[in-house]
Order: structure tokens, then C-alpha cells, then sequence
């Protein structure tokens, strides 16, 4: 099986912010790519239901995968579904940091805001279309 | 890989460097209390994040940490004398004490105001664990608020632990990250033949399931971030039902709980950097409700698996690179993958071979690095929190850091954080009991 976990779901998260802190159990394992003959690293959040990212490169695919569980999240958030939330946000990361790094750029308003209110903020819409031209950091499902 | 530049962030540690100051926004150890072992005793010299200190013990017993240079003419306060409630600088006698004050400064008139103005450096220090730890980023008798961790060992009896200290020639980094690196005991420490490598295992761990990472040397890996760091989570086949989980606890700022079974001694690696080339290894094992025994204790302090033989009067390892580490290629053949006696010299056989500092622009990393990666982008994300003004809330959440590391068998349909809670939270939830009777 994959990424076991069966913690269980908790409900709470009222801001977009604290969404985007919730930890999930990333896995890592080395796949073979029946298609190219070449092994790849298979980075996931299983659960955050089809995020996962293959790459030829270990570091590249952790950044993708952070980038597809960012993208996953404000997917849910704009279409008005739960965000799955196994264990409390965490309070030790900046989450305006976390996506700097990943060249999105957040204000703290729109993670301050809540997810009904984040999920029509105009700005929301703009990181996901960031986000969405980049092929490689999809969730897959 | 890592770039040049990304490599320089995470391994300097200045007073002026974003990770230096990540340090310093920490209480961190820095020397072991048995250095100083009673008042008046004469004073310790030691680099710690770049900067050499000074530490002694007063006529109270009270540490101060000092910096070592003397704010007069900056010399040595390493040779001066310890008497009466201060260090007294031997060039001309100006004495401080363990707050930093000068309290006397004979070579100006005896009605001279003029040492109210000058101060050495101190830093906030506490006693906790057998060690003298210190607080880089405040000055003595500031308010602050970076407290010690209470990492278990710290709160159990001074019979329960042995706590002891290396130098070793490496940047703390690519240490640190042996300690997070599930999958290289497998090899390092084992034998040819898969088993555990007796000559690297102590006696007194015998770990059953221990088994299971010699039958399958290529685990799944699994991280999670917690609050205080990273939660490491190495899953092997044990049978059809359950995984054998390997649980290590990465804490900021470089602090690894190795996983063990129950019921066996439990191990703390501390990697604090000396300077950029050279870091203080700090290793304790401990057992939470019983006294080392003394054979256990015998073993330690004569440097056999778990802790290094050192120089006489020293916390320098007798094996070192300049001698190869005392490597034996006829225990290499056939007694232990390594041919290097113990464990943490089959360490720094590695990783002190990779250099002062690895040039991590030249590696390949791995899915089994994937812990590795982790640890560095939330070293780095951080340190960036902290230059950005931002608080973190781990030095000042000491309770955060009571918690085990286990290695344990779960059901394979069960997280593994959540499976292991019980045997994670078993230090809180004890040390709760023995608090309240």
C-alpha cells in the first residue's frame, strides 16, 4: 500500500493560512518508468488525495511536490471542498515564506482570510493560474 | 544538490550569518558541566558558532559564559585567575563576574566610576542535563525568553545518564544529517553478512526487531513536519500484517533522537558548531526509569562502540583522519563493513571525509535522502524566519521537545505517527506522573 495513514481526519482549519500549514506524511520511494526504462523518485501526500510528483531528481521533485500540495489545497479551497486536515497546522512555519520560496507570492491578507472568503478572493484565482503553468508540479489523480 | 550559494547559507554560522543567528535565537549546549566541576575551579576556553568564550564556576557555583577576550585590551580571560566571586583578567587585573559586570578595577583610582562603564560579554546560562547551556543572541541579565529543551534526558536522574562531548573536524551540517540518515546503518555499522556489526553494537543493545533493517537495506521513507522539526519515519516489511518502523526525531536546531526499542537506552545526538570547520558533538545515553548500570557506564567512559576513546584530559578522538581512523582492512574482510571501531568514528569516517565543509553542488541525492532535504529546506526556511524578524516558537516551547523516538512494529493500515504516539508521548506522559507523585 502507499503512504500509510489512516489518521484521522479532523475538521477546524478556519484560515487559508493555516491550511497551508497543516503537515501531511510525505513519502519518497525510487519507481521504475515502465515507459522511458528509467527510475525515478516518487515523492507524495497521500493524504492529500492525488498529490504526488515524479522526477528525475530527488530535490527537484521535494520542491514540485510542495508546489503541488500548495496548488491541491487552493484547488479545494476554490472549489469549496474540505481541506483534509490529519494532524493540527503547525505554528513554527511561515507559510508567507514557504511560498515565497516557491516563487508564489501570497499576501498576508489572503492567508489571513478565511477559506470561504479566500476561496473567491481574486488573488486566489491568480495563484492557482500560477501555479497551473507548471506542468510539472501537477497533482496527479 | 545544493548550489554554492545555498551550501554558504546553511553552514555558516557567524555572529553575522542568517543561520548563525538562527543558533542564537536558541539556548544551545556548549560545554559540559563536569568541565567546570567546582567553584573557583580554573576557567574552560570554547568556540562555540565562531566565537571563543570563556567559561568558569564562582565561589557560588554559578557558570558564566564570557567572551573570552577581555573588554580592557582583549586579552585571553582564559588565563585569568578565578577568585572570589570573578574572573580577574592576569594583564591588569580588572575582574568580572558571572553576569559580565566588572567588579573591580584595580589599576584606576579606587573612586573611579569608570568600571561601571565597561562590561564583558555574558550570556544567559542554565545547568540542565549535565551540561552548561547558553543563550548567544541575549546578554546576561536581559530579558529573554529562549529556554532549555526539555529533551528527556535533561529531566531524569544524573544516575540514569551518561552525557559526554566530542570535536570533530567537520562543519556541523553534513554531520547532522548522518544523524537524520535512516538508511546508512545498515552499512556502516553492519557486517558483510547483514547482521548487526557486533564490533559497533554495544553489549548492553540488542535490539530484536533491529533485524529487520539488515534483511531490507532499501526502506520506504516518510517525513512529516512537526513544530520543533522533523519527524522521520523509516518503514521496512516485517510481515505480512505489520511494517517495522524506525522513528527519528530531527528537533531544531540540530538535536536527533535516535529511534530504539523500548525498554533499551536511549540515545541524544547534539551537533553544536564549534565554527564553520569544526563542530561540538554532544551524545548522551540514557535509560528513563533505572540507573545506568555500571558495567553500562564502564563501557562508555572507556570509549567503546557508542562513545569515542579520546585523548587523555581531552575531547579529542584518539581516531581521527590523520590516522586513518585506526581502520583495520583485515576486520574490513570479515568483521565489519567499516574495519572502524565504533560507532561514531565509522561516522566521521564519512563525514569528515567529506570535507570541513561538503560541497553539496557535487552530490546526487537519493529517495533515501529525502529526510536529508527536508531538514535543510526547514533549517533554511528558518533561518530566514528569524532574519525576517519573525519568532519562532520552538526555543521557547521546551516542553515541544519531550518525546521519544521509537522503533516498533505497526499494523500496516496505521500512520505511523499515530500508531507510535503512545510510545512518542511515553516521556511526557511519564514525566507528568512522576511530577505529580
Amino acid at each position: 500500500m502507499g503512504c500509510a495513514h489512516r489518521a484521522r481526519p479532523r475538521s477546524g482549519v478556519v484560515r487559508l493560512g493555516e491550511a497551508l500549514a497543516i503537515p501531511y506524511i510525505r513519502g519518497a520511494e525510487a519507481v521504475f518508468d515502465a515507459a522511458t526504462q528509467a527510475w525515478l523518485r516518487r515523492f507524495e501526500y497521500a493524504e492529500l488525495p492525488g498529490c504526488a510528483v515524479e522526477s528525475d531528481s530527488a530535490m527537484e521533485g521535494m520542491r514540485a511536490l510542495e508546489r503541488a500540495r500548495v496548488r491541491g489545497i487552493l484547488t479545494r479551497v476554490a472549489a469549496g471542498q474540505e481541506v483534509p486536515r490529519p494532524r493540527p497546522p503547525l505554528t513554527g512555519v511561515s507559510v508567507s515564506r514557504q511560498l515565497d520560496a516557491l516563487g508564489l507570492a501570497a499576501s498576508r491578507d489572503l492567508l489571513e482570510k478565511s477559506l470561504a472568503d479566500a476561496a473567491a478572493a481574486p488573488e486566489l484565482v491568480a495563484l492557482l493560474r500560477t501555479l497551473d503553468g507548471t506542468r510539472e508540479d501537477r497533482c496527479r489523480s | 544538490m545544493l548550489s554554492a550559494s545555498d551550501n554558504e547559507y546553511l553552514t555558516r554560522t557567524g555572529p553575522e550569518t542568517p543561520m548563525g543567528q538562527l543558533f542564537r535565537s536558541f539556548s544551545i549546549p556548549v560545554l559540559l558541566s563536569e568541565e567546570i566541576p567546582e567553584p573557583d575551579c580554573p576557567p574552560v576556553r570554547v568556540s562555540v558558532l565562531g566565537q571563543p568564550l570563556v567559561a568558569f564556576r564562582d565561589t557560588e557555583g554559578r557558570v558564566g559564559v564570557l567572551d573570552e577576550a577581555c573588554p580592557h585590551r582583549t586579552a585571553s580571560l582564559f588565563f585569568g585567575r578565578n577568585e572570589e566571586f570573578g574572573l580577574r583578567c592576569t594583564y591588569h587585573g580588572w575582574k568580572f563576574d558571572v553576569g559580565g559586570r566588572c567588579v573591580d578595577m584595580p589599576n584606576e583610582p579606587p573612586t573611579s566610576t569608570f568600571k561601571h562603564r565597561v562590561r564583558a560579554m555574558a550570556y544567559p546560562v542554565e545547568e540542565r542535563g549535565g551540561v552548561v547551556w547558553a543563550h548567544l543572541g541575549a546578554r546576561a541579565g536581559e530579558e529573554h525568553t529562549a529556554q532549555v529543551p526539555d529533551l528527556e534526558w535533561c529531566l531524569v536522574p544524573d544516575s540514569h545518564r551518561y552525557i559526554t562531548k566530542v570535536l570533530v573536524d567537520c562543519n556541523y551540517l553534513q554531520a547532522m544529517e548522518g544523524d537524520i540518515d535512516s538508511s546508512h546503518s545498515a552499512f556502516l555499522h553492519s557486517r558483510p553478512d547483514n547482521s548487526i556489526d557486533r564490533g559497533s553494537a554495544t553489549q548492553f543493545r540488542k535490539e530484536d526487531l533491529r533485524r529487520y533493517s539488515f534483511q531490507d537495506r532499501a526502506p520506504r521513507f516518510f517525513t512529516v513536519q512537526t513544530d520543533t522539526g522533523i519527524m522521520v519515519g523509516a518503514r521496512r516489511d516485517a510481515d505480512e500484517q505489520r511494517y517495522y518502523w524506525r522513528i527519528t526525531q530531527w528537533m531544531l536546531p540540530t538535536y536527533s533522537l535516535i529511534p530504539r526499542e523500548d525498554g533499551h537506552l536511549l540515545q541524544c545526538n547534539m551537533r553544536v558548531p564549534a565554527d564553520d570547520h569544526r563542530h561540538w558533538f554532544f551524545r548522551t545515553q540514557y535509560h528513563p526509569s533505572r540507573p545506568l548500570t555500571s558495567e553500562e557506564l564502564d563501557e562508555f567512559r572507556h570509549g567503546g562502540n557508542v562513545f569515542q576513546d579520546v585523548l587523555p584530559g581531552t575531547y579529542l578522538p584518539r581516531q581521527t583522519l590523520a590516522n586513518d581512523f585506526l581502520i583495520d582492512r583485515d576486520v574490513q574482510r570479515s568483521g565489519s563493513y567499516s574495519g572502524i571501531k565504533g560507532i561514531p568514528s565509522q561516522d566521521q569516517s564519512v563525514t569528515i571525509t567529506m570535507g570541513p565543509i561538503a560541497d553539496r553542488s557535487r552530490e546526487h541525492l537519493a529517495t533515501s535522502d529525502a529526510a536529508i532535504i527536508a531538514a535543510r529546506r526547514r533549517l533554511a526556511d528558518s533561518a530566514d524566519a528569524v532574519a525576517g524578524g519573525h519568532v519562532l516558537p520552538a526555543p521557547h516551547d521546551p516542553r515541544s521537545y519531550l518525546l521519544r523516538a521509537p522503533a516498533l512494529l505497526l499494523a500496516r493500515d496505521v500512520a505511523f505517527d499515530v500508531g507510535a504516539a503512545e510510545a512518542m508521548w511515553a516521556a511526557r506522559t511519564e514525566h507528568d506522573r512522576a511530577a505529580a507523585s
